[in-house]
Parts: structure tokens; C-alpha cells; sequence
């Protein structure tokens, strides 16, 4: 199991670097549903741009583009995002 | 009724259209205020009523409110019209609250009010309005909302807008969950199928008793996750919304303006050293302004009133309403009038940095440092809209999901010291540091004023700190926050908020005011008579020592005495309990009363001059002024902001013992100060 995330390449929007852009697959939140349906309600879809902008100055939160907007959020969040590679 | 989400400028666009009408109640039924305002288009009055920013109608703090105004035909607020405002630049996501929004009103007819439309332009995006309306069959007007003739435009199409016919706008929604939502349809009795939907999402918050029970048993035999349903609909409104956008919406990447510069001013403000430099620069600027900007406006009040009060004193004789005038609400009113440009300057000041797009960075910086003492980013709004005043604060703490850091919130946002101490600390102030001193350019005054917010937000962060300790809940917080586009913000915008939250602090504060300055009259003007025995023991007394204000204080001054209080004080403290702005304006009645001298606006000057009867030695000294300063940092004396705490917690035992606990704690600080400041440096 822990293998197979590994073979899988498994990229999350907090392994982009700053400025970089990508397409987010899914909503990886497993049976969090609320993380998931606050994600989606803010804009982050699959199949929508991502981009992450910047690290807060503790680098416990970021700022990423969706939907032509600035969202900031933390990075226990973020790290659900996943991102088609 | 105007929705939208938040930031898109829908209090632009509220400001507008009323400029002064606007008043502040409350939804029906509930507690939470809005703004309502009045305008007049073809002869015909409307109401309208802006409601706070949200991004869907399950989660958002006031869902209860939004229910039953928008299905319940029998609410006073129920609407003729709805306004919802989108933000043009960003269509898709503004238009998932819409699709919500016609689905749950079903009948109310609601125009689409494309706002910021030179933005999206300078974005490259080109909206075909004309095949909006009709892909989502509604009317739909592109505006500017800075643009006057945009507004008259709006203003007329909300007189042409027809009547709805009830439609159900989005495809699909009706597959969700379609055995339960028979049931729930035939036990309300309810035809529309997402009003049943989301009587599932929200039921725990609509309904209580049996209802409750038998939904959840209903949920549970179905087998149904509430969370899940939600991810479902939103899956299924992007999809609707997507089909639309894609027929209606042109990206043109030419004419697209840069907007590099707000990601430059992104970097210095996200900073680790420069953003918390400027965070700080900024409160020291609001404090200076404070006191450097009210500085005239002050005066110009004062001279008014002993204008008035001179008229008064020397035209009229002397009998009992003129008495009461002169000395009872005169100088209450007076005392209400003084502080208002302070105080409006800091209701602009605030409402500058919200409209900038400060704020919302303040709390992605601050998210973090905030988690470490048990708090939420979100808490910096409360805690900075607490400078104003805390029942809003406690109010906006609703945005915080998880209990525990909304509870901690709510329990620490009183103790930031709002506008209502803000006259007293002045006054103190002014006792304590006589003359205007500079110090390369420095207010003397601005910087002490500075320290005291500095002491309150000290005192926040170490009592946030031992809630975090003690209280004990595993819930997941969340920060989930939009960093809307620098804009720079209108000054009729800015005139017309000023102006409408000073309107409605003067209304709210000077009822108290008016009724304790008269109550306060009374008292210290009349007493009991001892000659005639037996008798009603009425009688007016020259001499205030002789009121019953002050048997009533000599009753209390055993217990004060410590603090380097005496018994006019001590009244003060007693009136103040209701509302502490009364503190000033009770000081003043009392002191006016005393003096029966004809010129009021002397009061600092009078209060320096006021002798205690025992020692001989002027009443206001360094330790007993400091003393009192510390009191007003620590006491609980606001009714409104115990009662809110009450309604917010739902829990009438946390209020009561803060209120004990807080003037327990207010009482022995400033005994402390005071015995140190006696002994060490008199």
C-alpha cells in the first residue's frame, strides 16, 4: 500500500514550487468530507488551473490561483490536493 | 435583499443606492443585525437589506436566517426582489451560490448584478450577457458599481423586474438522494425538492425536538453520509455552471493589463520581517491619527456646546426643566458628542484596510502565530473589529467553525479595548500627561494611548494562551480564506460607512447615556431632608455632599479606597456597569453639578482641580488616575457585549462568571498599580 503511492506518483500542490502551475485531479480528503466539500466549494475542482503563489511567513499556510482568485489556505489542507502529473 | 459572496462589492453597491437612509436591526426572529437602507425610484420606497458576504448557503454562519427569509413567505423580511451581486472577474464561482440561491426561492425574483466589470475586462474576459440571461432564463445587468450612472441603471431595472414563475434551475440536483427526499418532502409538506434537500444538510440547525429525531432516523435507514450529499451538489452546480460559462464566457489574452505589482506588494506584505513591521507601523499610524486628526473637530463640539449652554444659562430662568438641561443632559450629550470624531476616524480607518484587502492578509500572516495560543486567523478580525466594538467581534466569531478556538475568541475579544473605553483612556490620559509633548514629532499622548492597546492585546494573547491549556477539544480547525485583488477604495464610500456606523453608535450608546445623566441629576441634585421628619424626604440640596448620590457613595467608598478611589468615583464605576462610555459623561453630570460653573468645556481643567475631602490633596493624582486606567482595561462593564456572549455560547453560566471574574481580576490589578506607583514614585 505504501508502495503503491510511491509507484503512483503521487504529487500533491505542495510539491510544486513557487509560481508553478498545474491541474488538480481530485480531492484526496478519503472520508473527510467536509475538507473536501469546502475545497470544492472554494474553486479547487479536477480539472481546474492551480497556482501555487507564495508561502506565508511561518510557511504554515500558502496562498494558491484558482478560478482566477487568490485563495490562502493551511497546508494540512493543501497536502489533499492532488495534482495530475 | 442583496447577496453575494464576499468581496465583490455589494456594500459598494449598498452605499449607493441609500447614501444616508440606513439604519441597523434585526432579522426577525433572531439577534443578528443588519444594515437596512431606504431609496426611491419612479415615486415608489424600497427597503433593501444587505446581508454579510457568503460562499453557499450550507455552511455560511447565518444559514438559519437565510432559510427562513428566503422559503417562509410569512417572514417580515421575506423579499420582493433579490439583488445578487457577482463579481464579473470571477463568474464561475460567484454563480454556485446563485445556482443555490434560485433553487431555494423558489418564487422570489432575483437579478444577476455583474459588478467590477471594468476589472474583468482589464482581465481579458468578455461576458455575452445576452446569452447569460438566457442560459440561466433571468435578467441579468453588468455594472460598475463606482460608476453613478451604472447605479440609476440598476436602480430602474429593479422597478422593470418581472415575477418570477417557480422553475428549478440546475439539472440533476433531484438525483441526490431521491427516496429520502420524498420522504422528507411528505412529512413537511414541502413541493420543492432542494428546499428538502437541504432540510437533510442542515436539520440539526433548522429544527429541534421530534423533527430532528425522525430526520436522523431517516438518514441513518437510508444510509446516507450529510457531508457526502454536499460534495455531490457541488459536483453537480460546477458541472451546470461550467456548461454555462463555456457558452457565455471569451478569454481574450490580449488585452489582458499585467497585474504584476499586486504580487510585488504580495511579497513585502507576506514577509516574515517586513510584513509584521508594517502590521505593527500601521497600528502606531491609527493611534497618531487618532488623536492628531480629532484634534479640531473636538474643539469646534466644545465651543458649540458652551455656545448653547451659555444661551440657555442666560435666557432662561432658572427653574426645574432648565435645571435638568443644563446640568443633567447637556452635559451628557456633550461628553457622548466629544469622542465622535475619535471614534469615527477609527470606524474609517478599519474600513479603509478591509476594502484595501489588508485584513484578510493580516489573518494569513497572523493564522499561525494565532494556532499557538488557541486561536484562528480568523480571530484577528474579531479581535481588530473588537477596537470598535465587541459585539460585532463576538458576532464575526461565528465565521470560526471549530468550538473550542470560537469559544477562546469569543471570551478574550472584550478584553481588546474598544471604543467605548476609548473616551475614558483619553480623558485619563489627559490627566496623567497634562500638556501636548512632542518627541521627534511624537504625540506623547498617541504613544500611551498606543500602550494601552498594546497591554490589552498582552493581556489577550497570555489569557488565550491558558484557555488553549485548559480546554480540551480534538475538532479540526480550519482556514480557508480568499486574498481578493488590491483595490484602492472609494472616498464617497468611505464618507457614507463613516458617517452611517457614527449615526448608529450615537443612537445605540445615547439611550443609556440620556437616561443615566438624568438619573445621575437626580440623584445628586436632591436629597434627604432631615429637619422635617416623616416625611417624604425630598428636598433640593446646594451642596453635593448632602445628595443622596453621595450617602449612596459614602456606602461604597470603604471598599474603593484602596485603589485611590473616593465615593464620586466610585459612582462613575457603579453608573458605568451598563455601558462604560457613561463613566465621562457621569463624571461630567457630577462634576457640573458640583461646580455650577457656566463653562462646561473647562472639564479636564475642573476634574484637575477637584480636592479629596480627607486629605486635602487634589483627586486626580499619577497612581489614582493609573489605577483607574488599569481598571477600564480589565472590566466587564458592557451589558450588550455579556448578553451577545450569552446568545452566541448559548450558555447563560459563561457570561456570569466572566462578569465576576473579570472585576475580581480589574479590581485587584489596579490595586497593584496603584500601591506601586503610591509607594515608589510619589
Amino acid at each position: 500500500m505504501f508502495l503503491c503511492i510511491f509507484f503512483y506518483n503521487y504529487m500533491t500542490v505542495l510539491d510544486l514550487s513557487q509560481g508553478e502551475s498545474g491541474i488538480i485531479d481530485s480531492i484526496d480528503s478519503a472520508e473527510n468530507y467536509f475538507i473536501k466539500f469546502r475545497l470544492m466549494e472554494m474553486g479547487c475542482l479536477p480539472g481546474e488551473n492551480i497556482t501555487l503563489n507564495y508561502y506565508s511567513p511561518s510557511r504554515t499556510s500558502i496562498s494558491i490561483t484558482v478560478m482566477n482568485y487568490q485563495l490562502a489556505l493551511r497546508i494540512e489542507y493543501a497536502k489533499y490536493i492532488v495534482i495530475r502529473s | 435583499m442583496l447577496l453575494g459572496n464576499p468581496n465583490v462589492g455589494k456594500s459598494t453597491i449598498f452605499n449607493k443606492i441609500t447614501g444616508l437612509n440606513q439604519k441597523v436591526s434585526n432579522f426577525a426572529g433572531s439577534t443578528i443585525n443588519n444594515f437596512n437602507g431606504y431609496f426611491k425610484c419612479q415615486k415608489r420606497l424600497y427597503k433593501i437589506i444587505d446581508t454579510p458576504g457568503i460562499y453557499n448557503l450550507h455552511n455560511s454562519c447565518n444559514n438559519k436566517i437565510f432559510y427562513n427569509i428566503l422559503t417562509n413567505k410569512d417572514n417580515v423580511d421575506y423579499p420582493y426582489i433579490i439583488i445578487y451581486v457577482a463579481d464579473s472577474s470571477n463568474l464561475k464561482r460567484n454563480l454556485f451560490l446563485y445556482t443555490q440561491v434560485i433553487d431555494l426561492s423558489a418564487n422570489i425574483p432575483v437579478v444577476l448584478v455583474l459588478n467590477m466589470k471594468d476589472i474583468a475586462l482589464n482581465n481579458g474576459i468578455l461576458i455575452d450577457s445576452d446569452e447569460l440571461s438566457t442560459q440561466i432564463n433571468n435578467s441579468i445587468i453588468s455594472i460598475n458599481s463606482n460608476n453613478a450612472k451604472d447605479i440609476t441603471k440598476l436602480k430602474n431595472k429593479i422597478f422593470y423586474c418581472k415575477k418570477k414563475t417557480s422553475f428549478f434551475l440546475t439539472e440533476n440536483i433531484d438525483n441526490i438522494a431521491p427516496n429520502l427526499v420524498s420522504l422528507i418532502s411528505k412529512k413537511f409538506n414541502i413541493n420543492n425538492i432542494y428546499q428538502c434537500l437541504y432540510i437533510i444538510n442542515n436539520y440539526k440547525i433548522l429544527f429541534n425536538g421530534e423533527n430532528t429525531e425522525y430526520i436522523n432516523s431517516a438518514i441513518k435507514n437510508h444510509k446516507i453520509i450529510v457531508k457526502r450529499l454536499q460534495v455531490q451538489e457541488t459536483i453537480i452546480r460546477y458541472k451546470f455552471i461550467q456548461k454555462i460559462i463555456q457558452k457565455c464566457i471569451l478569454y481574450d489574452n490580449k488585452i489582458v493589463k499585467k497585474y504584476y505589482w499586486y504580487k510585488n506588494i504580495d511579497k513585502i506584505i507576506t514577509h516574515p520581517v517586513y510584513g509584521i513591521a508594517i502590521f505593527i507601523l500601521i497600528l502606531i499610524i491609527i493611534f497618531q491619527c487618532i488623536f492628531t486628526l480629532s484634534k479640531y473637530p473636538t474643539m469646534l463640539i466644545n465651543n458649540i456646546f458652551s455656545t448653547i449652554h451659555y444661551l440657555i444659562t442666560n435666557n432662561f430662568k432658572n427653574n426645574l426643566i432648565i435645571d435638568l438641561l443644563v446640568y443633567g443632559i447637556i452635559p451628557g450629550i456633550q461628553n457622548l458628542f466629544i469622542f465622535i470624531p475619535q471614534i469615527s476616524i477609527l470606524f474609517a480607518i478599519i474600513y479603509i484596510l478591509e476594502d484595501i484587502g489588508y485584513i484578510s492578509r493580516i489573518i494569513f500572516i497572523m493564522d499561525h502565530y494565532m494556532r499557538h495560543i488557541g486561536l484562528n486567523g480568523y480571530s484577528v478580525i474579531a479581535l481588530i473589529s473588537g477596537m470598535a466594538c465587541s459585539v460585532p467581534a463576538i458576532v464575526s466569531s461565528r465565521n470560526i467553525k471549530n468550538y473550542k478556538e470560537r469559544l477562546i475568541t469569543i471570551l478574550v475579544t472584550p478584553l481588546i479595548s474598544c471604543s467605548a473605553r476609548l473616551p475614558i483612556y483619553i480623558l485619563l490620559i489627559s490627566l496623567i500627561i497634562p500638556q501636548d509633548t512632542y518627541y521627534y514629532g511624537i504625540n506623547y499622548k498617541g504613544l500611551l494611548l498606543f500602550g494601552m492597546y498594546m497591554l490589552s492585546i498582552t493581556i489577550v494573547v497570555i489569557y488565550a494562551y491558558l484557555m488553549n491549556k485548559v480546554i480540551v477539544n480534538k475538532e479540526m480547525s480550519s482556514l480557508i480564506i480568499e486574498l481578493p485583488k488590491y483595490k484602492i477604495p472609494s472616498l464617497y464610500s468611505i464618507i457614507i460607512t463613516m458617517l452611517n456606523k457614527t449615526k448608529i453608535f450615537i443612537i445605540e450608546v445615547s439611550k443609556i447615556l440620556i437616561t443615566t445623566s438624568v438619573v445621575l441629576w437626580f440623584l445628586s441634585s436632591y436629597g434627604f431632608d432631615y429637619e422635617q421628619k416623616n416625611k417624604i424626604y425630598i428636598k433640593k440640596v446646594s451642596n453635593i455632599e448632602k445628595s443622596y448620590i453621595s450617602s449612596l457613595g459614602h456606602y461604597i467608598e470603604p471598599y474603593i479606597a484602596p485603589l485611590g478611589f473616593d465615593w464620586r468615583i466610585g459612582i462613575c464605576i457603579i453608573s458605568s456597569i451598563s455601558a462604560r462610555e457613561v463613566f465621562v459623561s457621569s463624571m461630567s453630570t457630577i462634576y457640573s453639578i458640583e461646580f455650577k460653573n457656566d463653562n462646561l468645556d473647562s472639564m479636564k481643567k475642573d476634574i484637575r482641580l477637584v480636592k479629596n475631602y480627607n486629605t486635602g490633596m487634589p483627586l486626580f493624582n499619577m497612581a489614582n488616575s493609573c489605577s483607574l486606567l488599569i481598571f477600564y482595561v480589565f472590566s466587564m462593564q458592557c451589558i450588550s457585549t455579556l448578553i451577545v456572549m450569552y446568545r452566541e455560547t448559548e450558555n447563560i453560566i459563561i457570561p456570569i462568571i466572566y462578569f465576576i471574574w473579570m472585576t475580581l481580576q480589574a479590581y485587584f490589578a489596579s490595586w497593584i498599580v496603584y500601591n506601586i506607583i503610591y509607594r515608589y514614585f510619589m
